[in-house]
């Protein structure tokens, strides 16, 4: 899937999430700009997780990747990188 | 493995003497004909005869709380949090990282609507008799202002379920001027405006004279308050061989389900009197208005005490 595929499960649950009046921008900085914190990131992204695997793609973004996000361009593209990974299933293997 | 509708389900790892605390409290209130059901590691089982649901791994205190969560998906507070969305009416209760439990209330419970983020409500017994409802006690140690409408809602609702029909409202603050405090607070008074019942800003001193029924802060400020006057009152009552009675649980309001929280040095015997607290506040329905429809009838069957 591409980053924009993705942006479009993740703006409306960070929408929804952050309680905010409008879909956020890819630009949005999650920490200056949505006051997002690891929790409300958390969320989102398991929710996007949830939303691949029902259409049959099944991704974990990493505990360090998620953390590094900074922007919702960021989180897009790193589960899109995700979903290309493998053409079914994209699971990343977790850093030991 | 049938979970009763209506259960008392215990984060076991939770806490500073977990699990023993929460074994020595869940006998006890067990044996006062509550039905308690325990998360916990399947090593559990040898030191109980109370139902366990086996979960693997717990969220550290000294961890990143949401991370945590998503490091250990099978966490005791998590799998907790499974069962209840699972069993209708069923309360939960931890003794472990608040952090852990607001975080495993959203992602298995969700958020009612409008609710940013849950807040925590504690009521405080007053030296002159009854409650006022503090909140946040530590949910969200540093929300934005917009938040502080809901909160006042969430608080609202919680003392209107206690008994208070007409419930007033403060903004703790360092006075009760308009315009004082922080950046923060000067913002949520002027959104505060509007709610039903808010009289302005209040002094802990007025708080504690029963100015108000329901106060509202951010979860830092009032996470110290909350501590400082458990804390003052058990040493003045110490000193005079008293015992000051105040509720072992605060409630975290704005997530579809009753969810309670306990300080992390809790004991076998806080356990027990959280465990008949959480009974009552199961019996009584008293989660957040907005949850949904919990029906304390029949038992629910769940396969979670087997891991795949």
């Amino acid at each position: 899937m591409t980053g924009d595929e993705i942006y479009s499960l993740l703006a409306p649950r960070l929408q929804a999430v952050l309680a905010l009046d409008a879909p956020p921008a890819p630009t949005a900085r999650f920490d200056e700009d949505l006051h997002a914190d690891s929790l409300d990131l958390v969320e989102v992204v398991e929710g996007v997780e949830q939303d691949l695997a029902a259409a049959g793609v099944e991704v974990r973004l990493p505990e360090d990747d998620l953390r590094a996000l900074g922007t919702v361009r960021d989180a897009a593209e790193a589960l899109a990188a995700l979903t290309q990974d493998s053409t079914s299933t994209a699971t990343r293997k977790e850093p030991t | 493995m049938t979970i009763p509708a209506g259960a008392v389900v215990v984060d076991a790892m939770g806490g500073d003497h977990a699990p023993s605390a929460a074994l020595d409290g869940a006998a006890v209130a067990a044996g006062r004909g509550v039905d308690v059901v325990l998360c916990g590691d399947a090593s559990l089982r040898d030191r109980t005869d109370l139902p366990v649901v086996v979960s693997d791994g717990v969220v550290g205190m000294d961890e990143d709380a949401a991370l945590g969560l998503r490091r250990v998906p099978d966490a005791s507070i998590r799998v907790a949090a499974r069962t209840v969305a699972a069993v209708p009416g069923s309360v939960l209760l931890s003794a472990g990282s608040t952090g852990a439990t607001v975080g495993a209330a959203l992602l298995e419970l969700g958020r009612c609507d409008g609710v940013r983020r849950p807040v925590v409500a504690a009521r405080v017994p007053l030296p002159a008799g009854g409650n006022v409802v503090l909140l946040d006690a530590g949910a969200d140690p540093d929300p934005q202002p917009d938040a502080y409408p809901t909160m006042a809602r969430l608080g609202i609702e919680h003392a209107r379920a206690h008994g208070v029909a007409h419930p007033r409202v403060g903004l703790l603050n360092m006075g009760v001027e308009p315009g004082k405090g922080t950046r923060r607070t000067i913002e949520a008074e002027g959104l505060l405006a509007d709610t039903d019942g808010f009289v302005g800003n209040v002094e802990p001193g007025d708080v504690l004279d029963g100015a108000v029924d329901v106060v509202v802060c951010d979860g830092f400020t009032g996470n110290l308050v909350l501590k400082t006057i458990e804390g003052l009152s058990a040493r003045l009552a110490d000193g005079v061989g008293a015992r000051v009675p105040h509720d072992r649980a605060a409630q975290l309001l704005g997530v579809r389900g009753t969810v309670l929280v306990m300080h992390g040095a809790a004991t076998g015997e806080d356990f027990a009197e959280a465990v008949s607290l959480a009974a009552e506040r199961a019996a009584a329905g008293t989660g957040t208005a907005a949850a949904p429809a919990a029906r304390a009838t029949d038992p629910v069957d769940t396969d979670a005490d087997t891991r795949p």
